[in-house]
């Protein structure tokens, strides 16, 4: 609990309105960076005090920014092509970059080391190919986050800390690091389900399915489904004082996973090699942000 | 309401100190130990004012997955290779709810919590839970702060899909802990024993601590 002090003002200190006046900021000064916990919760203190003057709440006591923006591809949506590359997803935005605090001077938000990003985005997609193929068994399209900082040069996007863009040549395949998927939403392409009624199966093996034991489900396939992800995000010294200018979401594919016994890993690969030409569509699709104070 | 103002002291009004301080530390005794909101004027406070932890207090925390190589229900017989996951199979795993994360907070003060856990789970469910056309595998989750359940989900059914989920409750003060715990459908005649069941990537938790 802060409190006001009186010890400056004693037998030699001059009487004069000066001085006077200058006293009756004691409340000025214990109110300065010692308002604490009691004093908020125990005494109140609230909305009224806060300095509103934006009337949004986002003053920075708690809430520095909040932003949300639709950047999907209505109508008839954005088709997303099967990578056959064997060097990595490129990976298309699924519509418009949320641009952030555009009005700002400078534009954009400046992070400081500690604050705390969250972001949500909500995509629409459906998914298709040109026949059913069991090839997709495992197999999974991701939607992942990118920021433009201040420091970038013109139009350029990078992943967001915790998060690549499936193009790190890893040992065997491209790929992603296992922690660095922090910022990604996985949509499976196709459920491939077995129909077998045959006995156990204890080999340690992928399965072999015959042709006559295997079915997909139907709705996954041309059915439009609601995607969503979200990123959580302790700012890091390295981009202190940085303007966060942009968002976007990305999206790319068919990726799948990786244990490898060197490493003793389980990675997400991309998987170039499809016969039955996959695609995903997006449509309509939104995001939010906010930036908070962290304490 | 009341408000702060400048006092413009006149010299006339002024006898000596003591007389000053008798009346200013009788005025202050009225604030001190309650500088309410009463005593604050209006639209001042920003964060330059108040201590760290004053309103409120955010913690994220990354887990990557589970099961860890250290895990007791990491099967170290499952294959290696593109589609494969090495991590929990049903000759680590017989069923029920299982603790995938614990973490304890010891900064929180008495009010309400927000909790968000996400991460991407991948399941097997090509195989039946029971042979011939039973084909509903899947997995749910339970959020649990200081051992009460707060939810648990519908069944997870994708082979692969990114989950989040939220809730609320108020919390004490003091040390508090939260627990995500899963559960995965038990072996059918034809599931495999070695084979990766359910995984979880990039787990990651968020709370919000709010007292006022």
């Amino acid at each position: 609990m802060s409190d006001i002090d009186n010890s400056n003002f004693d037998r030699n200190t001059k009487l004069d309105p000066a001085t006077l006046n200058t006293k009756f900021t004691d409340v000025q000064t214990a109110t300065a960076g010692a308002l604490n916990g009691d004093n908020i919760r125990n005494s109140g203190v609230d909305v009224y005090n806060l300095d509103t003057t934006n009337t949004d709440g986002k003053v920075g006591t708690v809430l520095k920014w909040a932003q949300m923006a639709t950047i999907g591809t209505g109508g008839a949506g954005l088709t997303v092509n099967f990578e056959a590359g064997a060097t990595g997803l490129n990976g298309v935005s699924v519509g418009s970059d949320m641009t952030v605090n555009p009005a700002g001077t400078p534009a954009g938000v400046q992070l400081k080391t500690g604050d705390i990003l969250r972001v949500y985005w909500t995509v629409d997609v459906d998914k298709g190919w040109t026949a059913p193929n069991d090839n997709v068994q495992y197999e999974f399209w991701a939607l992942w986050l990118q920021w433009h900082l201040s420091s970038y040069g013109a139009g350029l996007f990078l992943p967001v800390p915790g998060q690549g863009d499936y193009d790190t040549n890893l040992p065997f395949l491209y790929g992603n690091q296992p922690e660095d998927n922090y910022a990604a939403s996985f949509i499976q392409h196709a459920t491939i389900i077995s129909d077998s009624t045959s006995a156990i199966n204890n080999a340690p093996a992928a399965a072999v399915m015959g042709a006559t034991a295997e079915s997909y489900i139907g709705g996954d396939i041309n059915v439009r489904t609601t995607v969503s992800g979200c990123y959580h995000y302790v700012v890091e010294p390295a981009y202190n004082n940085l303007y966060l200018e942009a968002l976007r979401v990305v999206a790319g594919g068919l990726l799948t996973t990786y244990y490898d016994a060197v490493a003793n890993k389980n990675y997400i690969v991309v998987d170039h090699v499809q016969t039955s030409t996959p695609l995903l569509k997006v449509y309509d699709a939104t995001i939010s942000m906010l930036l908070m104070e962290p304490d | 309401m009341k408000k702060w103002t400048e006092a413009q002291a006149r010299a006339a009004n002024i006898t000596d100190y003591e007389q000053f301080n008798k009346e200013y530390n009788a005025h202050k005794g009225t604030i001190n130990g309650g500088i309410d909101r009463s005593m604050l004027p209006q639209d001042t406070i920003a964060k330059g004012y108040v201590v760290d932890k004053a309103f409120h207090k955010v913690h994220v925390n990354e887990y990557n997955e589970f099961p860890s190589s250290t895990s007791q229900y990491y099967d170290t017989g499952s294959a290696t290779g593109a589609k494969e996951v090495r991590g929990l199979s049903y000759s680590t795993y017989s069923g029920g709810y299982i603790e995938i994360l614990s973490q304890e907070y010891t900064d929180l003060k008495d009010g309400m919590v927000q909790i968000e856990f996400s991460a991407h789970l991948k399941l097997d469910v090509t195989f039946s839970v029971a042979a011939g056309g039973n084909h509903n595998k899947g997995a749910k989750i339970a959020l649990e702060w200081n051992g009460v359940q707060l939810l648990e989900t519908f069944y997870f059914t994708q082979p692969i899909q990114t989950i989040r989920v939220t809730a609320h409750t108020f919390t004490a003060g003091g040390t508090n802990t939260l627990k995500v715990k899963a559960l995965c459908s038990p072996k059918g005649t034809t599931d495999w024993l070695h084979k990766s069941q359910m995984h979880f990537y990039n787990m990651r938790t968020m709370i919000i601590g709010r007292w006022r």
